[in-house]
């Protein structure tokens, strides 16, 4: 290797670092002011208590917001993958020609600015009289998670050989015997996947949310608002609690799917 | 032997596609019948839509005296080996061999019994707890055969079941698919693009050519009564001559080609100055003394093939050309390039293709 390759490589690895460094030092920082407190830019090293982290067990309201939020998750959760799952499987078996609009239909909400797809659920929302609540919530959210569910789930339904339906009908299988005994237990593990992403993303889903909720909160709301009355280290503690969760609800995914990989490369 | 399955005018076309263009043929009860075909010729839509998975787009499939053109896959007493084998990844050999019995309720006992006897008879008695990725290509396929056998099915569909197999596991396979058939005493339809195979395995063989069958029959049918030039050449090679009759009596008719006259029995009345292609093979051209019903030909090439040679020919204009198989190299040796020589054709085995 010459001198100005070595060169080249250093310069790279130093720019990689810095990238890295100023993508992750924010959040390193919100943990490690969850525990330490600063003054005046200087950071006091004899500070370090665990005490905003008990205080948040008495943030009625902190608390309240993460329990309503978690509810819309799993609500979410559950209508957007059977919904994801039914047009998934119509979208693989139909041969109609509407279905490219069927699937426009699906991501549009999307790729869509969220500001658009807020408002005119509000607008729709109103029309009909239904009063805003976390259930508006969770049909925002629903559209909203329905994109990227149906992929997940079209994905692993295309993988899948024709032949493994068939031969299930041809051994004397119904409909649904055939789902239920041969499908499901194939895209299991899509389903799972697809359900844990649309868990985080409504996790931490605002701008929908800010139109579509009424009185109650979610948190992600609640921490907006909180900081907007200024910094308190239970923000902090509830960031970093929420990014362990996050952060090993992506890692289970990861290793789902690597999992699932080594499967199918038998 | 009694007639299970008919299909009478079947066609079918996808938009403006034609797939099938009136297929007609009757299978018999404990038959080995196949379809043989390149790829793309239609033949797996043919089983696949005796099997239900697709309608015909005109015609009748009659099975046992009713039509069941309209009856859902699962009603159907067929079952189907698929080339891809399509083992249900999810479930051990012994529940991908026992999933047709738990469809109908059967209890767990008798379900296990049966899979058992079943996995013995396809040799597969000690997998039984295994997954399908961990067996190699032809046991997936015993267990895919086993998974039909289990429900007791008056016909076995195969489509191309030894396609993606290797060569000699291919060989393993056909020996143990006609011991298995014979066992068993099930309807097979099996679907091949390869003529050895269908020769080895078949009572009944039919040629799918340009979406039409050619020809249906014994494999020796086949080879030695073929109904057209291109069943004649299908399998093995053949010499066809452009004829034209130019008298003929009681027992035989004349006829003059680029070869020369020679006489060849007479079956049928033939009208006058009939034109016709005499189709005969190699290996029924003999080398003779001239003599009246002899034609003289001048040697293009011999290929020395050990014990035999093949030698190659050219009429006196140079214009048609006679291949001639199982020369005993004895004599070929004696023979030499442009020498001329005087040949005969075996017109037992000759064939008349008029169309």
């Amino acid at each position: 290797m010459t001198r100005s390759e070595n060169f080249t490589k250093y310069i790279l690895a130093g720019l990689t670092g810095l990238i890295v460094a100023a993508l992750y030092a924010p959040i390193v920082l919100t943990i490690f002011y969850s525990f330490y407190k600063s003054r005046k830019g200087k950071i006091d090293w004899s500070s370090f208590s665990y005490e905003p982290y008990t205080k948040l067990i008495f943030e009625r309201q902190i608390l309240e917001s993460l329990m309503n939020s978690i509810y819309v998750g799993i609500v979410t959760v559950i209508c957007s993958v059977i919904i994801g799952f039914y047009f998934a499987n119509y979208y693989h078996t139909s041969k109609s020609k509407m279905k490219e609009l069927l699937q426009f239909i699906i991501f549009l909400p999307f790729l869509l600015p969220p500001i658009i797809t807020g408002l005119s659920l509000l607008i729709f929302f109103r029309e009909i009289n239904l009063p805003r609540s976390l259930n508006t919530v969770v049909i925002g959210h629903t559209i909203f998670v329905l994109a990227i569910v149906f992929k997940i789930i079209l994905n692993k339904l295309e993988t899948l050989k024709p032949s493994l339906m068939e031969s299930a009908y041809d051994l004397g299988a119904s409909k649904w015997q055939a789902f239920y005994y041969v499908l499901l237990p194939n895209i299991k593990l899509s389903l799972i996947i697809a359900g844990l992403l649309a868990f985080t993303i409504s996790l931490d889903e605002t701008l929908i949310t800010l139109f579509l909720i009424g009185n109650d909160t979610t948190w992600p709301i609640k921490l907006w608002a909180k900081m907007r009355v200024g910094f308190s280290k239970q923000v902090n503690a509830s960031v970093t609690l929420i990014l362990i969760l996050t952060s090993l609800l992506v890692l289970l995914i990861a290793s789902i799917i690597s999992r699932s990989e080594k499967k199918i490369m038998y | 032997m009694s007639e299970i399955l008919e299909l009478k005018n079947v066609s079918k076309q996808y938009g403006n596609t034609k797939v099938l263009d009136n297929i007609n043929f009757k299978i018999n009860n404990n038959e080995f019948f196949t379809i043989l075909g390149s790829s793309g010729s239609g033949k797996s839509t043919i089983i696949r839509m005796i099997g239900g998975f697709t309608k015909p787009s005109t015609g009748e499939i009659i099975y046992e005296n009713k039509m069941i053109n309209d009856e859902p896959i699962f009603k159907r007493p067929f079952n189907t080996v698929f080339q891809d084998y399509a083992l249900f990844p999810n479930m051990n050999v012994f529940d991908n061999v026992g999933f047709g019995l738990k469809i109908k309720n059967i209890n767990k006992d008798e379900i296990k019994k049966k899979v058992l006897d079943v996995l013995a008879v396809v040799g597969l008695e000690n997998f039984s707890n295994r997954m399908p990725q961990e067996l190699s290509g032809g046991q997936q396929q015993r267990v895919a055969l086993a998974r039909a056998i289990i429900c007791e099915p008056k016909i076995i569909l195969l489509d191309e079941p030894l396609g993606a197999l290797d060569a000699e596991l291919r060989k393993q396979m056909q020996l143990f698919l006609k011991e298995i058939q014979k066992k068993i005493q099930i309807t097979f339809i099996f679907i091949t693009h390869d003529q050895e195979e269908a020769i080895f395995l078949s009572d009944r063989i039919a040629v799918l050519n340009n979406h039409k069958f050619e020809q249906v029959g014994s494999p020796k049918d086949l080879y030695y009564s073929p109904q057209t030039t291109y069943m004649a050449k299908f399998f093995g090679e053949c010499n066809l001559i452009n004829c034209q009759v130019v008298n003929q009596d009681t027992n035989s008719i004349k006829v003059k080609s680029e070869f020369g006259d020679f006489v060849i029995p007479k079956n049928n009345n033939v009208s006058h100055e009939l034109e016709f292609v005499y189709g005969i093979r190699p290996e029924e051209v003999k080398l003779v003394n001239k003599n009246e019903n002899s034609m003289q030909v001048k040697i293009k090439d011999i290929s020395f093939k050990g014990s035999t040679s093949t030698i190659n020919v050219a009429n006196e204009k140079g214009d048609a050309f006679l291949k001639i198989q199982n020369i005993s190299s004895n004599i070929s040796q004696s023979l030499s390039k442009g020498a001329s020589i005087n040949i005969e054709f075996n017109t037992k085995l000759g064939s008349i293709f008029t169309e």
